[in-house]
Formats: C-alpha cells, sequence, structure tokens
C-alpha cells in the first residue's frame, strides 16, 4: 500500500506537495479540488501526457545504458525497446495526431542521441555507481504540517549532468511548437525549475548551477532540439520557498475550511480549463456530470519512480 | 520471429512503416537497428534540406545554448 500524502488530522491537506499539485492549487483552487483531492481525470486520453512519459521512459533507459558502458545503439536499442512498451500500453497506439506517434516517439530518441553524442555533458554518477537519472527527491520545508511533522516538497529530476565543470538538473520537454528563445523564456520563472534546482541544491551544496531544459519540437517529418539554461540565483531560491510556504498555508486555510474556491481568471487558460462545463453548472447538479464525463484516479507526489 | 528473419540492408521505409504497428515484445534487436539506419537516413536528408532552406526554418529556432545570456 503506497504512503499517502495526506495529513491524518486534516484529510484534506496534503503534506507533501509537488510541482504538479500545487501548480494546479494556484491556478484554481476548486480544480485542485476536483483533479487532486477527488481524482477527477477527463475520459479522452492525455496525448501529450503519454507521450512525454514513453520520451522520459527512452531517454532514462539510454543515459543509464550509456553510463554502464553500453555502446550507443546497443543502448539506443533497449532505450526505443523501452519507450515503445510504454507507448503501446498508452493513447499513443491509437493517437489521432500525426506528430505524436510510435514513429515520431523513436524518430526523437534517435535522432537526440546522435545530435548530442559529444555534446561535453556528462551525467552525474552516483556513490552507488548508477547514473544520476529519474531521482526522486522529498525536501522537508521549514513549515510544520497539523500531524506535527514538516511539509515535503517532492518531485522527480530526469537528470544531473555536468556541463563546463558545474552541474546541471536536465529536464527533458517535448513540445509542438518551436523551441525557441520565447518557448525557454516560460521556464523563468517557473516553479518546477526552481524546485529542482532548490533540491539539487540541497543533495550537491554549491555545485549545482541551475536547470537545463533539453527541448525537443516534435514534428510529423522531423524533431528538432534545442537546450535552454534555467538558472537560480540564491535570492530567487529564497524567493521561490518563501513563496511556496505562503501557498501551502493557504492550503491548510481552504483544507480546515473544506471550501476551495473557484478561481475564475483560470477558466479560459490554456485552451480552457477541463473543468470549465462541470462548474458552469448549478453547484447541485454538478456532482452527477462529473460522474458522467470523467473518470477517477489517485496521484501522489509521493510514488518514486525509476529503476 | 528470429532476429535472422528480416533483412533491412536497402531499408525500406514501408517496411519500416509496418514494424510501427507491431507489439514491442514481437520486435526483434535486428528490426530495433533498422529502425536506427531509416532514422538516421531521415536525419541526414532533413539536415540536408535545412541547409538548403527547404524546410523553412524559423530564424529564432535550433538556437545555441553558448549564445544565451548565461553564467557558467
Amino acid at each position: 500500500m503506497s504512503e499517502s500524502p495526506y495529513c491524518t488530522s486534516v484529510p484534506k491537506l496534503q503534506y507533501a506537495w509537488d510541482n504538479t499539485t500545487l501548480s494546479m492549487f494556484k491556478t484554481c483552487p476548486r480544480k485542485y479540488e476536483l483533479a487532486q483531492l477527488e481524482g477527477w481525470i477527463s475520459k479522452h486520453p492525455a496525448l501529450p501526457l503519454d507521450f512525454g512519459i514513453a520520451l522520459h521512459d527512452g531517454m532514462e533507459k539510454l543515459q543509464r545504458l550509456l553510463i554502464e558502458g553500453r555502446n550507443r545503439d546497443e543502448a539506443l536499442v533497449e532505450a526505443m525497446r523501452k519507450a515503445w512498451t510504454s507507448a503501446w500500453n498508452s493513447s499513443i497506439k491509437t493517437s489521432p495526431e500525426n506528430n505524436r506517434t510510435i514513429k515520431t516517439l523513436l524518430r526523437t530518441i534517435c535522432w537526440h542521441a546522435d545530435q548530442y553524442v559529444s555534446d561535453g555533458m556528462e551525467t552525474v554518477r552516483l556513490d552507488n555507481g548508477k547514473a544520476a537519472v529519474e531521482l526522486s527527491f522529498r525536501l522537508e520545508l521549514p513549515l510544520e504540517n497539523p500531524d506535527g511533522g514538516a511539509y515535503l516538497y517532492c518531485g522527480h529530476i530526469d537528470r544531473l549532468a555536468v556541463y563546463q565543470g558545474a552541474i546541471f538538473v536536465v529536464d527533458y520537454k517535448h513540445t509542438a511548437r518551436a523551441v525557441d528563445t520565447q518557448y525557454f523564456a516560460k521556464y523563468t520563472p517557473d516553479g518546477q525549475m526552481s524546485g529542482y534546482t532548490l533540491a539539487a541544491k540541497t543533495v550537491v551544496p554549491g555545485k549545482v548551477q541551475g536547470c537545463l531544459v533539453d527541448a525537443a519540437q516534435v514534428g510529423v517529418t522531423f524533431s528538432r532540439f534545442a537546450r535552454g539554461f534555467a538558472n537560480r540565483s540564491e535570492g530567487q531560491l529564497d524567493e521561490f520557498l518563501r513563496d511556496t510556504i505562503e501557498w501551502i498555508k493557504y492550503a491548510e486555510h481552504c483544507a480546515r475550511q473544506q471550501y476551495w474556491p473557484m478561481n475564475t481568471e483560470s477558466c479560459d487558460k490554456y485552451g480552457g480549463c477541463i473543468f470549465r462545463q462541470i462548474c458552469s453548472k448549478d453547484p447541485a447538479v454538478r456532482r452527477t456530470f462529473l460522474q458522467a464525463e470523467f473518470n477517477q484516479r489517485v496521484w501522489n507526489p509521493l510514488q518514486s519512480r525509476g529503476e | 520471429m528470429t532476429d535472422k528473419a528480416v533483412s533491412f540492408d536497402d531499408v525500406d521505409p514501408k517496411a519500416i512503416q509496418q514494424l510501427f504497428d507491431k507489439n514491442p515484445l514481437e520486435i526483434t534487436d535486428a528490426e530495433l537497428h533498422a529502425i536506427i539506419k531509416f532514422n538516421r537516413q531521415e536525419r541526414a536528408r532533413f539536415m540536408a534540406e535545412e541547409s538548403k532552406g527547404k524546410k523553412g526554418r524559423p530564424a529564432s529556432a535550433n538556437i545555441d545554448y553558448t549564445q544565451l545570456d548565461i553564467e557558467l
């Protein structure tokens, strides 16, 4: 049985947070209540999410095998098999989009490996000899939860790598749009990159420079790559930590009140909230529509990843 | 199917395309090597086209991260 991320004394209050849940809460507490606390998810498959997971699976496998000393093509074969298996069990198998298919997934892994074959970046080797990829972390925040322990900030780092003498948190991203200056600008400020940097600096004090976004533009007939930095100063990290604590205090307030207000300013963002049609109905009938149009699942920030 | 059952010396795109419909548990190492070879050919073709400007690469795409305003 998996470890619960919720407090015992305040059952709908998370003591273990990650960027996914905190970002959702910041966007709209009501969305957080529906998606995280009640677990409602769309019945329509999340193709970009599935593609990202399969791509991460392949990249993780590739880096692990390369650091074990396997030659590149042998490692690629295993990485592609891993990504393919992940894709086969997801919405990618019957993808309605031409740019997120098994073919484009395998092509992206192959082309990325060939483009960055001698990029001067080396995956950090952990003390146990394994590659520092898919590292799950838990940071204790300087804030006590109602059960008496510390609140936690959790996450999963794709890869720690050394580049020009400094350590970077490498995060793989994929997109259908161009990976240009404007694309990378969205990662500063960004809670996920700040959280990763804070976590990595805690594990490897003084050596971590920041994040490196390793982005792939996946088209129908091509994959194009670019990397951008998302560095954080100590002052920016202090600010992120303080902001995170203030947001968690607000989440605690909502949980104690048993009320998560709707942020109507977010309903239209990013193509429209998936719960917009639910929230537009009278509160008395929303439950009926949720049950008809959504499935339920559990998201747990404490779930570890990696081999 | 054994690894020697299929030859992809010529990396026929149609044969490669058919592989993507297969269950990954049934894919052989030889077939995966053929896909790698196919992808390398496709990448070489794409890069040649890009260098001629045929793909209409946006001026701001593929930025070199060493040129960003960063402190290392």
